[in-house]
């Protein structure tokens, strides 16, 4: 494979996960966008220095965590952003939970198929497109924050289904 | 009182995934995640729970392994993906398996990254011209993508740019989703209780037999009908439009707007900007300049702002900058380019067609303190061209270098662009090439502006004129 055809491989691999961690630390979709555009940039530049004998992710990650403190530098005056001091420390903690993060995903496919058929119309239509909770609260005459406090409370929901089944696997990690 | 601060926490990240904190909200869920290990694990969790719960609904079912061979990778098309960052949806990996369904219908002709998603699961990007498509969602996934597919019934349908479609049969009927993008539809003569059905944001048609076009945004759509009778009834009131050969018609989401089918002629040659409308891809600012001079009255002129657009010419004029993006090309090496996307027909209340002696009239900004070495004052200017009638009809582009000589401009620039000086991009095996044919009678669909290195480029506006006063 050649270089650039194994780049495109591994970034395609992995770019999801740096941008979970990405929007993890810059919670707002459009910012955290911009970053990991940025990461993409920086890991090809970088990419002659790469040793492929060692794991792709971490590497990425490594510039990831680097452009977010970049950002939050470029943004420090902005009320819209974390703190330096908790950007460390959710990006120490953040670590520690990656061992967890893969079961706590294949939890959620069980836990989803627990929800009533009303609550998983509502999360297809909050994640599935966008305006189709504005078109659904027109439609049924509901107002809209109710529909986005039902959403909270399927969230919390989840959160706490995918909890109780770590707990029960002896994987907790709170 | 752990669980009282989970509450707190869990509606305070509600809000945060939702988009609707606010400044003091944030600095609560600050107070409440500093020095605290187990929240910070929550916030993780609840994060990561948004994220996977939007992947799983854009893509449903995701087969574990993705189906791309590097050598046949349309490696141009992922590139774009990386560019126009179509939210944080793709690629996602998930359990299930794709059975191979029965044919709904097969590619006929393609450019640019398309990639299918089977209602079964499976999610494919290696897709070729005569592939076979059970229902599922196609999509276009660059503004240089196009995919035409033939249905099981000998109708076609074309979508192009950053589009998404959906397409199933329900009740012996034929439904096409379009949530995003452009959609030219040619439908054979469908049974008169069993319509072909067109779905889109705030408007469904009901179509027998006819040829037309849909261009959807997340706020309307536009139904053009070039043969036949399409029935649109727009979703927020009732209302249906029976709209005939050579009519178009408007459907927003809100019922308050005009909904009336339109005799065709009404498209327009010339155009200008209008910002925020227009903008699909950069960084749109607004100058602070009003709020340096009268602090006090910030609060007031900006609040009247949000809902007068008079309001609005007193502040500042919008800027777009261009945004960073990693771009592939088939046989080249990734580039970094910067790049704006504005909407034309895309994005206005008309089409605008494009007449052989129009110019693009274009303002903007090149940030010299920027320049390095190698850099220069010029950029690519590309547009996406549909045809009249519908149907994608290819890329042009040129190069535009500016004079900043003037030092007193502040590196501000005033450029016309004839259309003549345009260029047709042609796809070949390995390489474009670039061919001299006319854009005229076509309809412009997006503008684009691109440079190689971060020259700080800022569009002010622009415009299409035909007669220079």
């Amino acid at each position: 494979m050649d270089q650039t055809a194994e780049f495109v491989h591994l970034w395609t691999q992995y770019h999801r996960d740096v941008e979970r961690y990405v929007y993890s630390m810059i919670p707002r979709s459009a910012d955290a966008a911009d970053v990991v555009q940025v990461v993409s940039v920086k890991l090809w530049e970088k990419w002659e220095k790469y040793d492929n004998e060692r794991p792709f992710l971490p590497w990425a990650m490594r510039f990831a965590w680097l452009e977010i403190l970049k950002w939050r530098q470029r943004l420090a005056r902005e009320k819209l952003v974390f703190s330096d001091d908790l950007l460390q420390q959710l990006h120490s903690t953040r670590e520690e939970l990656d061992p967890v993060m893969e079961m706590r995903r294949k939890l959620l496919r069980m836990c989803l198929e627990k929800l009533s058929e009303e609550d998983r119309q509502l999360v297809r239509l909050r994640y599935g497109r966008h305006g189709a909770i504005k078109e659904e609260a027109e439609l049924t005459g509901q107002k809209m924050h109710v529909l986005y406090y039902a959403l909270e409370r399927i969230r919390v929901q989840l959160l706490n289904c995918i909890d109780l089944n770590m707990n029960r696997g002896g994987m907790a990690d709170a | 009182m752990h669980n009282l601060k989970n509450t707190e926490l869990d509606k305070l990240l509600a809000k945060l995934v939702d988009d609707s904190i606010t400044d003091e909200e944030l600095t609560s869920l600050e107070q409440i995640l500093d020095g605290d290990v187990s929240t910070q694990r929550r916030y993780f969790h609840y994060l990561d729970l948004h994220m996977d719960l939007q992947e799983r609904v854009t893509r449903s079912k995701i087969h574990p392994k993705i189906r791309f061979g590097l050598s046949k990778w349309k490696v141009a098309g992922i590139a774009a993906m990386f560019c126009l960052w179509i939210g944080f949806s793709y690629f996602a990996v998930n359990e299930g398996s794709g059975s191979g369904p029965a044919a709904f219908a097969r590619i006929t002709g393609m450019d640019g990254l398309i990639e299918w998603s089977e209602e079964e699961g499976s999610i494919i990007n290696d897709l070729s011209v005569g592939d076979p498509l059970s229902e599922g969602t196609i999509e276009g996934l660059t503004s240089n993508s196009w995919v035409k597919i033939e249905l099981n019934d000998g109708s076609e349908a074309v979508i192009s740019g950053i589009s998404k479609l959906k397409f199933y049969q329900n009740h012996g009927s034929k439904v096409l989703r379009l949530s995003q993008g452009y959609l030219s539809v040619k439908a054979v003569a469908q049974p008169e209780d069993k319509p072909m059905l067109v779905f889109s944001p705030g408007a469904r048609a009901e179509v027998l037999g006819t040829q037309f076009n849909v261009l959807a945004s997340p706020e309307s759509t536009r139904y053009t009908v070039n043969e036949g009778l399409v029935r649109v009834k727009r979703i927020d009131d009732g209302s249906v439009q029976e709209v005939s050969a050579n009519h178009y018609v408007v459907a927003k989401l809100k019922s308050e707007d005009e909904f009336k089918s339109v005799l065709l002629e009404d498209y327009s040659e010339e155009w200008k900007s209008q910002f925020p409308r227009d903008v699909r891809r950069g960084h749109l600012y607004q100058s602070e300049k009003i709020t340096a001079i009268n602090p006090a009255i910030n609060p007031a002129v900006k609040l009247l702002t949000k809902f007068s657009s008079s309001a609005q010419r007193i502040l500042a004029p919008y800027r777009l900058r261009t945004k960073p993006c990693l771009w592939f090309e088939k046989g080249r090496k990734p580039e970094l380019h910067f790049s704006v996307n504005i909407g034309v027909s895309a994005t206005g209340p008309l089409p605008v067609r494009i007449n052989e002696d129009a110019k693009f009239k274009v303002r903007g900004r090149i940030d010299t303190n920027m320049f390095g070495v190698d850099d220069s004052n010029s950029f690519i200017v590309g547009f996406t061209s549909n045809h009249a009638q519908g149907g994608f009809a290819g890329k042009y582009i040129t190069k535009e270098k500016v004079d900043l000589s003037s030092k007193d401009k502040n590196d501000q620039f005033e450029i016309e662009i004839p259309i003549r000086e345009f260029l047709k991009v042609e796809k070949g095996e390995f390489k474009d090439s670039l061919v001299r044919d006319s854009s005229a009678g076509l309809e412009i669909l997006d503008l684009w502006f691109v440079t190689y290195q971060n020259i700080g480029l800022e569009i002010f506006d622009v415009q299409i004129i035909v007669n220079d006063e």
